[in-house]
């Protein structure tokens, strides 16, 4: 896959008659231009949006389709463990042949395999406090299935369960009189259905590099399309089973509670959390010098699936009609968001709003949070919903 | 009576001029800028440079680090600073205080908030509903060096930084970036400049004089960077 192409900025640091303009006129350039955008463009900020901040991907200045370190986020519910890294095994047990312990080394040693992956939280776009909650990465390592495989995977396993090294006391029933407090690792399974039909892998490098602690490291793993609560870190132990694992992070949190409409009535459904869903988002809006027609703008952002292929990505301004955009041919891979972008001509002086809305190969469309799909969920998981931005020129 | 009026006028602005602010001091001022290196962008320079052909940098703090054993002058009263929660963002997100002074929390936002801080001697976690309000007061100047700093337990992009001093010689900058440090005795003095925000920091040794205007601009770059991993 290939990086993105040279931006604007990039092109014009290289040449050494460009590079004395781009000297001359350093104050004046912008520092962030995404891959399509001219160097005449100028950011138009979004209103009443937080700042970005470190460790959050920044969307307004987003211009690498891999996403750098340092806008990476991370969450842990159990906090960041403390361990011995050098001394780090995976253990595979349960119903398999042969239970088995893998030291880093020899893991390594196993055929080598690269993931390109756009990883979301499925908290990410709940609140306009939690945006940023995405990255695009190569992740580094070795395919999971022929590692059971090796271990013989028994006809009754059901379930793979996936253990973290991270842990806590969870309470059940608090307060009352059968309350139960009980010490567990984190945890989350994937049947053994869906593992066949999923690519998991074993990561421990990210983009060329050594993963880090707060992501995972020494082992993490990988589930393409599937949100990154399923992406398992510092992964210690996997266990076959035979009945369902229903832990904290199955059965009771990263459960989406939606109501859907049976007839007259509304009928509340809970599901796990488990593969991504179609969403966009404008990333950026940009602007050129105004004419007398109005302020030429464009915007740009990014569209991204659970691997289902992209159709295509509308945009509207206000409440006119929506307009197809361009999808950046590369780079692409199944399981990492596109970029895209919009020439939304010339617009009259004042505020707008613009949002858009993806629809996938099969004709399914991103809903609008006023959508029933979106408008009856309980719960903040799963926030795929057009996302409006405010602007004003 | 006219000259009463004009005798007590003048006695009043003397009494002004003569303050505790040590009145035969010196002003410091000068502007704050940011100066990029292409090799080492600022991904956030666009919320807090407004001019980039001046570079003038807000929300830097420039205070003056006092030697333990020099008198500062007393506190005027107490004020009542605010820093409110709206639109998930800390309003300001970097304020400066005079060590008696109140810090008001508010929320206007339409969600739970959280507001809490583990430096200080006094350390506090308590969420903060629509249109409550909560006064905090703080124990111990920590300057430039030991900022308050403060997040939301629930949102985790929130940020704040309040500076709490235990004189007057501090100054928080706006769009202009320019700084002005009033009434400074003589002596010998560190200037300092943090931009938290951008994780950046600056010093320079000192030396003020009676009845100076002592005009130092502060130029930061990456290489004010507190992190210097590139």
């Amino acid at each position: 896959m290939n990086q993105p192409s040279v931006s604007r900025r990039d092109a014009l640091k290289s040449g050494s008659a460009a590079a004395a303009a781009f000297v001359a006129a350093q104050f004046a350039m912008p520092d962030f231009v995404f891959p399509a955008q001219g160097a005449d463009e100028q950011l138009v900020p979004f209103l009443n949006m937080p700042r970005s901040r470190p460790n959050m991907l920044d969307w307004e200045t987003l211009d690498e389709w891999i996403t750098p370190q340092d806008q990476v986020f991370n969450v842990q519910h159990y906090g960041t463990p403390d361990f011995d890294a050098a001394k780090h095994t995976l253990q595979i047990t349960g119903l398999v042949d042969k239970p088995r312990s893998f030291t880093l080394d020899e893991l390594k040693s196993q055929p080598k395999k690269d993931q390109l992956m756009t990883l979301e939280c499925s908290g990410n776009g709940a609140s306009k406090g939690f945006m940023g909650a995405i990255y695009n990465s190569k992740w580094t390592g070795t395919a999971l299935m022929p590692l059971l495989e090796k271990c013989g995977i028994q006809e009754t396993a059901k379930e793979i369960v996936f253990i973290g090294m991270d842990r806590k006391e969870e309470t059940l029933r608090n307060g009352t009189p059968r309350e139960l407090k009980f010490d567990v690792p984190f945890g989350r399974s994937i049947s053994m259905t869906d593992a066949g039909k999923l690519d998991l892998m074993l990561a421990w490098g990210r983009n060329g590099k050594p993963l880090e602690k707060r992501n995972g490291a020494p082992l993490r793993l990988i589930v393409p399309g599937w949100y990154g609560i399923a992406n398992i870190k510092w992964l210690k132990r996997i266990e076959l089973r035979d009945t369902r694992y229903v832990g904290r992070f199955m059965g009771r949190d990263y459960v989406t509670v939606r109501g859907e409409k049976q007839g007259n009535e509304v009928v509340f459904v809970e599901t796990s959390v488990n593969h991504m869903n179609l969403k966009s988002i404008v990333a950026r809006v940009t602007r050129t010098k105004a004419a007398s027609g109005g302020t030429p703008t464009k915007a740009y952002g990014a569209v991204w699936s659970d691997g289902t292929a992209i159709d295509r990505v509308e945009v509207r301004v206000d409440q006119g009609p929506w307009k197809t955009a361009v999808l950046d041919k590369e780079p692409r891979s199944k399981f990492c968001w596109t970029f895209f972008s919009i020439d939304l001509g010339q617009l009259k002086s004042g505020k707008h709003t613009l949002v858009s809305r993806a629809i996938d190969a099969n004709g399914r469309v991103q809903p609008a949070a006023d959508d029933d799909e979106i408008a009856l969920k309980k719960t903040y998981w799963e926030a795929y919903q057009q996302w409006p931005r405010e602007i004003e020129l | 009576m006219r000259t009463l009026f004009v005798l007590v006028a003048l006695l009043s602005a003397t009494t002004s001029l003569w303050s505790a602010d040590s009145p035969r001091g010196t002003t410091i001022q000068g502007t704050v800028s940011y100066h990029p290196d292409p090799a080492r962008r600022w991904r956030y320079s666009r919320y807090y440079i407004d001019d980039t052909k001046t570079g003038a940098l807000a929300e830097s703090v420039v205070a003056l680090r006092v030697p333990r054993a020099a008198k500062r002058p007393a506190a005027a009263r107490a004020k009542t600073h605010t820093i409110d929660q709206i639109d998930f963002r800390f309003t300001p997100e970097t304020s400066v205080m005079r060590l008696n002074d109140k810090m008001r929390f508010t929320n206007s936002d339409n969600r739970l908030h959280n507001i809490r801080t583990n430096d200080g001697l006094r350390p506090f976690n308590f969420n903060l509903n629509t249109d409550n309000e909560h006064i905090q007061t703080f124990a111990r100047a920590g300057g430039t060096r030991k900022p308050i700093r403060i997040g939301c337990a629930l949102h985790g992009g929130m940020r704040a930084w309040i500076y709490v001093f235990d004189h007057p010689w501090y100054h928080l900058t706006t769009k202009d970036g320019k700084y002005v440090l009033k009434h400074v005795p003589a002596g010998q003095y560190e200037l300092r400049a943090v931009h938290p925000a951008g994780g950046l920091t600056w010093k320079k040794k000192i030396t003020v004089r009676e009845h100076q205007t002592l005009q130092i601009d502060i130029p930061l770059s990456p290489a004010n960077l507190k992190d210097k991993t590139p």
